[in-house]
């Protein structure tokens, strides 16, 4: 008798049929499939076994890829053959060539880098200039000469959801007669059943990277998303991913969730208030994408405290955590207060 | 930036503070004088002033007698009008302080009661206090008011000279209940209308633009207070701008034309009404209020 196994649509793990769910769970993304959902899902999917240009642009990039290790932080940092990495764009230690890149890292898609590096320190002086309590050293040329152009290695996701949801709505009315205030409440039975489709939800692949630092520069335009090509690394620093995809895929899920809870409540606004009775959003599918996508990177040690900050390769958005001078801000307040009290010292009672 | 904008601050400030400190320091120079008057110790002027002609000659002897010894043994200066003539509520009061002004002089320590016997409209009774007697009285009106009101006739009620006299008396003993009172460190009054402060200091009375150690003591600590308040409050909001901002919001990869909705179903189920009352409520009288005459005054009245 032949063994049948089933793949995870949405992270690629072995999925098992739990007795206690009569479903097929995966124990690496905790998805679950019931029969009927998996097999309508494998009738879709078609072997890939790659031809040979696949496998010529593979040898191409192992063969023209070098990476750099770390010793200080453990990053891996990949970049072309030309590239000199003179320091980690991490923890800014000087890193050392370790070998060429191994393995089947070659990313599908790349999206090149559209913003220059000066447009990119621009943004950042402008970011910096609405902060009084930066830290005087924070964005002199010294620093800001450490901005650096990197592609980061992201899992793109499309999401097959599909929603079931149920509430009962109020719609409340209040008015006045003679003495009494009357209130009518209305109740409905809101049901919704949708299939929602999200399409290209990132998720940056490298652990090193603050996961929320690279969601708040999205969204990145995937029309300008190219075959990948090693030409684009020129001049560029570019990661490997040390995150795999069934790793990435709880996030990916509590995204298009979300996304998927956002649709079902604006398609419900007639009421003030609702009781919801039941709320499911299951992801049927998930496609990925490997892709490359461009930031600009800049890291600043303040008291100990590594802080991160990336622009947008592509947009400008930019995001980070500002570093704050606590005895300028202290400064800076208890001036307020000793002025503030002395106005009310000299001025209190008489005005 | 951040420099040219702690600059522009503290320029700002030390302006702020050096013509403020010039201000006060001119408005001080002038400011020092004591304009008190005190008590002489001539009660010639004390008494009852009968403008009704409710009392005999003899009664009314007998009434000035007492608010004299009264004047006498509290150092103040007490007057007690009763009124044939109606006024409103704001002129009985500008009447009371002038004529206290013209009896007694301007800030002197004293006490005006005024005993509105008009009949015309709805009674109403108001002290005006000036001097020491702000200080000693002030806070005490209701109270004194509530005790002699239950002596005097109601507003529409016939007036009968021995309401009055009781009335009179009553006034006398409400006056020396709390004009034995001790005058501490922090009993002193702002009068808004002359921009004087009223406060006892070594015995005597002083009445000054200038504040008195008190209320600089008071405006000091609530000063710090909302100094430190305003301080700690702009540290934590400032502080709170230097966190990571959120994240994009996932909606922007709904791929809006894909969406099918099998089921969009808002089905009725039932209504139904409530009906609560609406409470009201009434509100409450005041008294009391400034006007403008010489001297600084306090005071205030009720109805009766």
């Amino acid at each position: 008798m032949e063994a049948v196994q089933y793949k995870c649509p949405n992270c690629g793990g072995e999925l098992q049929f739990k007795p206690d769910k009569q479903a097929f769970g995966c124990d690496y993304c905790m998805s679950s499939f019931t029969e009927a959902e998996i097999k309508e899902v494998c009738s879709k999917t078609e072997n890939s076994i790659p031809d040979e240009a696949e496998i010529e642009v593979q040898k191409e990039f192992n063969e023209h890829t070098n990476i750099y290790h770390c010793a200080s932080c453990g990053a891996e940092i990949i970049s072309d053959e030309n590239q000199t990495a003179t320091f980690c764009y991490y923890c800014h230690e000087p890193v050392i060539l370790s070998g060429r890149l191994s393995g089947d890292y070659k990313p599908g898609k790349v999206i090149g880098f559209k913003l220059s590096r000066e447009s990119a320190v621009e943004a950042f002086k402008k970011w910096c200039g609405k902060r009084w309590f930066l830290p005087k050293d924070f964005n002199t040329t010294q620093q800001l000469e450490k901005m650096t152009g990197l592609y980061v290695p992201f899992w793109i996701a499309d999401c097959d959801i599909k929603a079931d949801y149920q509430a009962i709505g109020k719609q409340v009315r209040t008015w006045s007669s003679g003495n009494y205030r009357y209130t009518e409440t209305k109740e409905y039975d809101v049901v919704r059943k949708a299939a929602i489709f999200t399409d290209g939800i990132p998720a940056d692949g490298e652990s090193k990277i603050d996961d929320l630092l690279m969601e708040s520069i999205e969204p990145f335009n995937y029309d300008d998303a190219k075959d990948f090509s090693m030409s684009y690394l020129s001049g560029f620093f570019a990661d490997k991913y040390d995150v795999d995809k069934a790793s990435v895929f709880p996030r990916v899920k509590n995204r298009a969730e979300k996304a998927a809870k956002g649709v079902i409540s604006e398609s419900i606004k007639a009421y003030s208030s609702l009781n919801v009775r039941n709320e499911d959003y299951k992801i049927l599918d998930t496609k990925w994408q490997y892709m490359m996508l461009p930031v600009w990177f800049m890291t600043y040690k303040y008291n100990g405290q590594m802080y991160s900050f990336a622009v947008n390769g592509q947009t400008g958005k930019l995001a980070g955590t500002p570093p704050l001078d606590k005895f300028k801000l202290r400064l800076f307040c208890a001036t307020i207060g000793v002025v503030l009290a002395l106005l009310v010292f000299l001025f209190g009672g008489v005005m | 930036m951040l420099k040219n904008c702690i600059k522009a601050i503290s320029a700002a400030i030390s302006c702020a503070v050096i013509l403020s400190c010039s201000m006060i320091s001119a408005f001080a120079a002038s400011s020092s004088k004591n304009y008190a008057k005190g008590f002489d110790g001539d009660t010639s002027l004390c008494g009852v002033y009968d403008e009704k002609g409710i009392f005999s000659d003899d009664e009314l002897d007998e009434l000035n007698e007492l608010v004299q010894d009264t004047s006498d043994d509290l150092n103040l200066y007490i007057l007690i009008y009763l009124s044939d003539t109606a006024r409103s509520d704001a002129s009985t009061e500008t009447f009371a302080d002038e004529s206290y002004d013209d009896t007694f002089g301007t800030d002197t320590d004293g006490v005006f009661y005024y005993m509105d016997l008009s009949e015309q409209y709805s009674a109403y009774d108001y002290i005006s206090t000036s001097g020491k007697g702000l200080l000693l009285y002030d806070s005490n009106i209701d109270s004194m008011l509530e005790s002699i009101f239950n002596y005097l006739p109601a507003s529409g009620e016939e007036i009968y000279s021995s309401q009055i006299k009781s009335g009179i008396m009553e006034i006398c003993r409400q006056f020396k209940k709390y004009g034995k009172d001790t005058l501490g460190f922090f009993d002193y009054e702002y009068v808004s209308d002359t921009g004087k402060y009223v406060y006892y200091k070594d015995g005597a009375t002083v009445v000054s633009y200038k504040r008195p150690a008190a209320a600089r003591l008071v405006w000091l600590l609530i000063g710090a207070v909302i100094g430190i308040i305003v301080a700690v409050i702009c540290y934590f909001v400032t502080k709170s701008h230097y966190k990571f901002k959120k994240s994009c919001n996932p909606q922007v990869y709904v791929a809006r034309g894909e969406t099918n909705f099998a089921v969009r179903d808002d089905r009725f189920i039932r209504t139904y009404t409530t009906k609560t009352k609406i409470e009201t409520s009434s509100g409450g009288g005041s008294h009391g209020g400034g006007h403008s005459s010489g001297g600084s005054h306090g005071g205030g009245g009720g109805h009766r």
